[in-house]
Order: structure tokens, then C-alpha cells, then sequence
């Protein structure tokens, strides 16, 4: 198998981006069952589609868009096991959240706390704020939906990319922000490090959701006040339009993008992480099904 | 609680104080500013006529708003800019004040934290397009220099009684009629021109492969509900209330809440929406604070707006979880069905003849009588010849540009689709939508009038006259 003998990103031998893996503990459990994810000592090795070996060794868990999908403490005390006792350390994605989701999402941030290399992705500056002041043993790290990048799949190039300015840089490096998530590059390297998303790009979230209706009467779908009994979990739907050459996703609340894997614009410098949003690749359609070699 | 009101023209200053605003705020896009931009916008209304082009109107307006003692915000409100750009917006800043604007709302932190470091005296008000949604956030762009948050859309009564009482030293305004978005505005970051929202796109759902319970139901009342959201846009009810979204049921919760600003949006709207909807706001807000009980107060909103079918639908209310207000004695809202959705759409789309437009000093002139089709469009008016200009360069591109009863159509070639085109709508004459080209990828653009009847005409005449039998 080809992909064997291919050098593996991640690794001491090959400097570059370290691998992260963003899924939940039952899509980790699917992809390790179904072959997509080897463990390996410190977190799992895999084949990208295009043949590159990968080793994941951070995990992405929680929520990223919703705050209806924050985890309880009892999931994320499973996710805290799982990362335990694969030996890597975990990163908490946060959505944008109201008042009640706020205090909510404290809890899961007190049990994070103390956990050694733990990092929250805050995409809301509320919880920017609130892990400053409360849970200052936490990384923060500035996600994606408060980096606004103009997107958009009708147009050949992305609009903006999204560069900061240096006041913002002063802004975050006080609130000891030292990574920012990204959906796609800036055209001049990035004076601050980057987390990069793939296999999608988020293009429009927000609160009318269309699968929170599912099972609900006429007059109660698509309430954003509404609790949600997540039928949005482990479902996706493509959406099809002549103006889009690729269907796009549709995860929870957000439409995604397909933007793939590999490239050159990988190596660059700035890009020191990347994420592969697994759960959002709901069918693993960038990774080689089956075994995978051990690198 | 007082009422701030969008402000597209200098004409309408007197008329919306007269109906009651109390604030105003509007957008300015000297023409000087617009070939420095690039890529950028300068605020998030785009529509021609939406921004005022001459910052010594703006100081004009300002001084005949101030005499009335209301001020004037100006928006700046994109969701990003460009670092390169933040010098120059500094100093437009600083330009606007001198003007006399009394705020600015904005998104962007980088150019908040310049305008503070810049030590430009005015207030900033943070656009919804921040979205701020709870207090720990409000506190965050409070320390940064914010005096008044604008909250996004879809927060309910209930969740902003919260925030409000987390007690973070800034002012609260809220949406309450007119402007609906299928997500967040804030998180929505496609690009609304020259291909439309992306949201109002005629998708084809691919769900399974195993059959999901509900799907089809549930995917026709979402494409109802993105409907209901764009299609009230530009039109008013018989009563002269805009069909859009509203809020006033919950005027009462959201005083008691502590908001103390409610915004009446819509300067890509003509002006009779924006009087129509400031006119029941203004009404509905002087019966709370008369001090009728809440419960009367919805009910007779709900009277005075007399769209039942709109309000039963729900679909288009900002806060639904207010919605047993509305309905005293009741403590959900009555059933509702595809088929009232369906109703609520079909109401949504009035004759074209009955849509309410500015009168001809708004229009930019009096509509002149219909030319014969077919008859090349007159050079002579600047409209016509800027939208013959575009037809003529569309069509050498092999894009057609043809009217289709109620809106104008670029249509293109496209191999995956069975008849071999594809189409997409540019403008519809049943919302003040300007017309535009693709201008992203041919580097055309028609910047006119909002979409008057006269503006129609002169684009049936053009399409016939494009469409004429040649030798």
C-alpha cells in the first residue's frame, strides 16, 4: 500500500503542522472500528486520501457552532477518558453562546481545568473573557467564527482572507491568545500562528436551524429558544446548486465548504496546527477507508 | 425606550422624526472612499441608495436632525476589514464626527481599538453584526470602549432579561421590525452580491441514504420560513406596515427587560416601509408606556397590524417565545401547517402593480410613460444608457439578461443542467433591490436607482430591445 511508505506528518522526524483530530467519542470509536483511525502510542495514525500519512495527536471535541450540542459533563468526562487513555491532550471547541449556554459551558471549562495541556477554542468573546478571568490554566485559542472570513463557494477566490491588524494582535496577545483558527490562508504569512480547518470551511451558521425541526410540530420548528434534542447528531445533508461546483454540507446550524486536504499552502510557516474536523466529514471521505499501515 | 431609526435620504429627516424617531442612523460612502476599498465594503447595506455619497449632506442632515435634538449614527459596520485599511477609516472616522455624527456603530475590533487609540470622541455602538450575546461578551467590548451593544437577532426575551441583568455598563438595542436573516449575520460570511443571499438559493437537499422521518415536511416549512425572510423585504401590508419581520408583540417584555433602544432598520427599503414601520412601533411603544398590561398590548399590535396569516404564521415574529403574549388566555400559539405557511408566502407577493414605491422625487424622477418594446432605451437618461452599457457587455460574454415577468435574470450556460442554463436572479421588482451584474467576474456592475416601477420599465424595454429581431 502506498500510503505505507509515505513520510508521516506530525512527527519529530517530519517538522511541521501537528495533527489534530476534531470528533466526539462516538465518531472516534466509528473510525477506529471501521479502520480510518490506527491507535498509535499518543494519539492515531491515518491515510489521507491522497495517500499522505497522518498522525492526529491532539483532539478536538465539543461544540463549535451550537450551543445546544455543548457537552454535558458526563460527555465530557468520557471524552477526557478517551484522550487519557489514548495519551493526547484535548481542545475544547466552544460555540458562540447566550447567557444560560454561558454558565453552562462553565461547568465544562471547570472540568477541563487542571487537565495538563488542555486548550479552549473560544468563539465568542464572552468565553475569551470568561476563561481569562476564571480558568487561567486553560490555552485560549481565537476560533473561527470570530475571525470573519469572507467565503464563498460561488466565487472562484475567497474574497478576504481574513489578515489581522495589529491592534487586534496586541488585543489577543493580552488575553494570551497565541493561536487563531483559520478556514483558509491569508495571502502574506500571519504574524501570529494558525490553527487550519480542513476538510471543510464553515460559510454561514446561525440560529434558525433547519434539522432542529425535524420532529417538531409546524409552529414549533426553527425556535432558537427552543431546547434541542440534537436530531442534528450523526447526520448530514449535501445541498445542491449549478451556482456551487461541490454540494455543500450542511453539520448542525452551518453550512460548510469542501476545501480538501494537502497542498502546498500547508507548509507554510504560520500554519502550526491542523484540524481535521472528522465529525464534520461525516462520511470520512478524505481519509483511505480500511487498515491503515503503521508508520 | 427610544427609537432608532435607518436614514437613506436627506428628504426623510423631518418625516421619520415627525413619526417618531428618536435616534436616526445611516451610512455614508463618499465617492471619494469607494475606489481605496477594493474588495471591502464600507458598512453592511449595499444597496444604491441605501448610503448617503456626500459627507457635507451628512452634515446637513445632522444639523436639521440636531435641531429637532436627534442624533445621528453612521455605520461602519463591516464585518471585517482589511489592516491596510484601518488608517483610512480612522480618519473617516474622525471626518464623520467632525460632521457631526453622535455615534458610530461597529463591528470590526481591529478598527474599534484604532478609533479609541485615536482618541476620536464619540460613542460606539457595537453593531449586531458582532454578535454579542451574553453579558461576559458585553463586558469584553464594554472595557474596549463600547457605550451601546446591538443585539443579534434571534436572541428571545427571555435571554436578553438575562443579559440585561447581568448589569455590564452598556446600553441595549434590539431589532424589532424589518430585517430577517436565514442565519447569523455575524456568522454568515458568503457574499451577498452579485449572487444573493445564499441562503434564498433554490437548494437540493440530498439526505440519507436512509430515510430520515419528517424530512420532507420539515424541508418545506425551512424553505418557507428563508422565504418569509426575504420575500416581506420592499413590501407593506394594506395598512401600510411592512410585511417583514417584527417584533413589537414583545415591546413590553423587552422594556422590562431594560432594553433601552429598539431599531427600526431597512435604509435599502424605500421610505414609506421605514415610515410604516416606525409609525407602529412608535404606537405600539406609547401604549407600554402608557402602562397597558402587555397582554393588551400584543393583542392590539396584532389588531393593528391586521395580517393574521402573517402573525399566526409566526414564522416571521424575532421573538417567539413571546408569542403567548399575543394570544391571551393561550399558552402555546395555535397550530399552524404547511399549508398557512404556504398562504403567508403567497400573501407575501402582491401584484406588482400594488407594491408600494417611493413617489417620483424618491424614484430620482417621475416615471416617464412606457416605451414601446423593443425601442433601443434612451441614451439620453443615465439609468438607460448605464444598464444598455451592461446588457450589450453581458451579452458579448454570452449571458442573457432577460425579464421574467417579476424580476430580471442573468442567464448563463451551464452543462449540468438539463436544459442547459442556469439562471440568477438580479433583481425583483417586489423588493427595492438595486440592479447589478456579475460584477465579481466580468468587472461589470450597474449601480442604479433602487427598483422602481420606472427602473423596470426602462429594464422590459431594454430586454425587448436586446431581444429584437436583427438582420
Amino acid at each position: 500500500m502506498a500510503a505505507v511508505s509515505q513520510p508521516v506528518a506530525g512527527t519529530a522526524a517530519t517538522p511541521g503542522p501537528e495533527w489534530a483530530v476534531g470528533a466526539g467519542v462516538r465518531e472516534i470509536r466509528a473510525a477506529e472500528a471501521a479502520g480510518s483511525l490506527r491507535p498509535v502510542d499518543g494519539g492515531w495514525s491515518t491515510t489521507l486520501a491522497s495517500g499522505e500519512s497522518v498522525l492526529f495527536r491532539r483532539l478536538y471535541a465539543g461544540a463549535e457552532f451550537c450551543r445546544h450540542l455543548i457537552p454535558s459533563r458526563a460527555q465530557w468526562t468520557a471524552v477526557l477518558a478517551l484522550a487519557r487513555r489514548r495519551r493526547v491532550p484535548v481542545t475544547l471547541r466552544t460555540p458562540p453562546v447566550t447567557e444560560e449556554a454561558l454558565a453552562r459551558l462553565a461547568i465544562v471549562l471547570r472540568a477541563l481545568s487542571g487537565v495538563q495541556g488542555a486548550e479552549v477554542v473560544a468563539n465568542d468573546w464572552g468565553t475569551l473573557r470568561l476563561v481569562h478571568r476564571r480558568f487561567p490554566g486553560l490555552r485560549p485559542i481565537l476560533g473561527r467564527c470570530l475571525r470573519r472570513q469572507k467565503k464563498d463557494p460561488r466565487v472562484g477566490e475567497l474574497a478576504m482572507s481574513g489578515a489581522m491588524s495589529p491592534e487586534t494582535l496586541d488585543l489577543l496577545a493580552r488575553w494570551g491568545v497565541d493561536l487563531v483558527e483559520a478556514d483558509c490562508l491569508p495571502d502574506d504569512a500571519s504574524p501570529i500562528a494558525l490553527a487550519l480547518h480542513l476538510p471543510f470551511a464553515f460559510v454561514a451558521s446561525g440560529s434558525l436551524c433547519l434539522l432542529s425541526g425535524l420532529g417538531r410540530p409546524v409552529e414549533e420548528k426553527f425556535r432558537p429558544d427552543r431546547p434541542c434534542r440534537a436530531p442534528c447528531r450523526g447526520r448530514a445533508v449535501r445541498l445542491h446548486h449549478p451556482a456551487c461546483r461541490a454540494p455543500l454540507l450542511l453539520r448542525e446550524n452551518t453550512f460548510f465548504a469542501a476545501r480538501g486536504v494537502g497542498g502546498p499552502p500547508l507548509a507554510r510557516p504560520d500554519v502550526a496546527r491542523l484540524v481535521y474536523d472528522l465529525d464534520t466529514d461525516v462520511d470520512r471521505s478524505f481519509l483511505r477507508p480500511g487498515p491503515v499501515g503503521r508508520p | 425606550m427610544k427609537i432608532v431609526t435607518g436614514l437613506a435620504t436627506a428628504q426623510e429627516v423631518e418625516p421619520l422624526i415627525e413619526a417618531g424617531a428618536d435616534e436616526l442612523f445611516c451610512g455614508v460612502v463618499p465617492e471619494a472612499f469607494v475606489d481605496g476599498l477594493g474588495r471591502s465594503r464600507l458598512n453592511r447595506r449595499y444597496e444604491p441608495g441605501a448610503n448617503f455619497a456626500d459627507l457635507a449632506e451628512l452634515a446637513g442632515v445632522v444639523k436639521r436632525a440636531a435641531a429637532k435634538n436627534v442624533p445621528v449614527a453612521v455605520t461602519l459596520n463591516e464585518h471585517a476589514y482589511a489592516p491596510a485599511l484601518i488608517p483610512t477609516l480612522v480618519e473617516l472616522a474622525g471626518t464623520l464626527v467632525a460632521a457631526g455624527a453622535r455615534a458610530l456603530i461597529v463591528t470590526d475590533l481591529a478598527l474599534i481599538l484604532a478609533i479609541r487609540r485615536a482618541g476620536i470622541a464619540v460613542d460606539l455602538h457595537l453593531s449586531s453584526v458582532a454578535t454579542c450575546y451574553n453579558s461576559e461578551a458585553a463586558a469584553f467590548f464594554a472595557d474596549i470602549g463600547i457605550q451601546r451593544v446591538i443585539l443579534p437577532r434571534y436572541l428571545s426575551t427571555r435571554q436578553i432579561a438575562r443579559l440585561c441583568a447581568a448589569g455590564v455598563p452598556v446600553d441595549y438595542e434590539v431589532f424589532v421590525i424589518n430585517d430577517g436573516c436565514g442565519f447569523e449575520e455575524g456568522l454568515c460570511l458568503n457574499v451577498h452580491r452579485p449572487f444573493g443571499p445564499m441562503c434564498q438559493m433554490d437548494w437540493r437537499p440530498e439526505v440519507g441514504p436512509e430515510p430520515v422521518a419528517g424530512w420532507e415536511e420539515n424541508w418545506r416549512a425551512y424553505r418557507h420560513l428563508m422565504g418569509l425572510l426575504d420575500h416581506p423585504g420592499g413590501t407593506v401590508s394594506p395598512q401600510g406596515i411592512p410585511n417583514g419581520p417584527c417584533g413589537v408583540c414583545a415591546l413590553a417584555g423587552l422594556k422590562a427587560a431594560g432594553v433601552g433602544y429598539v431599531k427600526v432598520p431597512g435604509r435599502e427599503y424605500s421610505t414609506a416601509l421605514r415610515l410604516g414601520g416606525l409609525r407602529l412601533v412608535r404606537t405600539v411603544l406609547d401604549w407600554v408606556e402608557g402602562g397597558d398590561p402587555a397582554e393588551v398590548v400584543a393583542e392590539r399590535a396584532r389588531a393593528l397590524k391586521d395580517t393574521p396569516l402573517l402573525c399566526d404564521s409566526t414564522y416571521l415574529c424575532y421573538f417567539r417565545d413571546d408569542l403567548a403574549r399575543a394570544k391571551p388566555g393561550r399558552s402555546r400559539p395555535r397550530r399552524v401547517t404547511l399549508d398557512d405557511l404556504a398562504a403567508a408566502a403567497r400573501f407575501q407577493a402582491p401584484a406588482r402593480d400594488a407594491v408600494p414605491v417611493p413617489d417620483g422625487s424618491l424614484a430620482g424622477g417621475a416615471a416617464p410613460p412606457p416605451a414601446a418594446a423593443g425601442t433601443k432605451p434612451d441614451a439620453g437618461d443615465p439609468d438607460g444608457a448605464r444598464l444598455l452599457g451592461m446588457a450589450e457587455a453581458l451579452a458579448g460574454k454570452g449571458i442573457d439578461l432577460r425579464w421574467a415577468g417579476d424580476r430580471l435574470e442573468l442567464v448563463f450556460p451551464d452543462d449540468a443542467q438539463p436544459d442547459g442554463t442556469s439562471r440568477v436572479t438580479v433583481a425583483k421588482v417586489d423588493r427595492a433591490a438595486s440592479c447589478y451584474a456579475r460584477s465579481g467576474n466580468l468587472g461589470l456592475s450597474y449601480a442604479g436607482t433602487a427598483l422602481t416601477p420606472r427602473i423596470a420599465r426602462l429594464i422590459a424595454n431594454l430586454v425587448g430591445w436586446l431581444q429584437r429581431p436583427r438582420a
